[in-house]
């Protein structure tokens, strides 16, 4: 199953809004896919599809898993920004 | 959830401050007035800033202030300021921050439906038009109220 990870600084607060608003995107296409939330530094240890994160984040992010599977979202509460770029990589996913 | 933790004694209105340092400050006294975060914790929350960015612009206007449990969380809360001037934190698209909230959290668990709650929130028509509008901490408590209570009955 499709495994997508919405990380930032502390895994608390941003990425937990950001989850909430791709759960939403990946609802309203009907595609399953389990949306969890991780900081960081705990991001390490860890696999997914996707990693959906903040420009500042980014370049850290990419020092621990591969830029192809990074996602960067500027405004969470954009929703078409969230439902093009999430369902973006999504397609892209499964051409693979 | 989120108007239980968000209450009227911690909005001010209409901040004039010089930098995002103060605005997280500011932000940051309103729960330490109350006593639910220890005063390191405000400390805590501008390094957080400075170590990750100001991504915490997390949507056009808005930043969204917190750090960890550990930085010295007593109690669940969450704090708003609107400013006036609007403050630039840095943030690459987002820019300048009319709304500022903190908060603190005590675990990963307890915080989550205030926070799914606040996203619906921010994603209500023109918020930040609307929020940084309201003249006094009455006014805009009365509209958040207004906003959860319309989504929850699907309007």
């Amino acid at each position: 199953m499709l495994k997508i990870y919405a990380v930032c600084g502390h895994g608390l607060g941003s990425s937990m809004m950001l989850k909430i608003n791709i759960r939403k995107v990946l609802k309203e296409k009907s595609i399953e896919g389990e949306v969890d939330t991780v900081s960081l530094g705990e991001s390490s240890g860890l696999d997914a599809d996707i990693f959906v994160t903040f420009p500042d984040i980014v370049d850290e992010l990419a020092n621990r898993h591969d830029r192809e599977k990074i996602v960067v979202i500027d405004d969470f509460s954009d929703l078409e920004e969230v439902r093009e770029k999430i369902l973006g990589a999504v397609d892209k996913l499964n051409l693979n | 959830m989120l108007l239980e933790i968000l209450a009227p004694t911690r909005i001010i209105t209409g901040v004039e401050v010089e930098n995002w340092q103060e605005v997280t400050k500011k932000a940051g006294e309103l729960l330490l007035k109350d006593e639910l975060i220890e005063e390191e914790y405000i400390t805590a929350m501008i390094n957080s800033i400075k170590e990750n960015g100001p991504y915490v612009v997390l949507a056009q206007g808005i930043a969204i202030l917190h750090a960890r449990p550990e930085d010295g969380v007593k109690e669940l809360g969450m704090s708003l300021i609107t400013l006036d001037p609007p403050i630039e934190f840095g943030h690459q698209s987002n820019d300048p921050v009319e709304v500022a909230l903190a908060f603190g959290a005590v675990d990963e668990e307890k915080h989550v439906e205030a926070m799914s709650e606040l996203t619906t929130l921010l994603m209500s028509d023109n918020v930040v038009e609307k929020m940084h509008a309201k003249e006094d901490a009455d006014k805009l408590y009365q509209y958040i109220t207004e906003v959860l209570n319309s989504k929850e009955k699907g309007e």
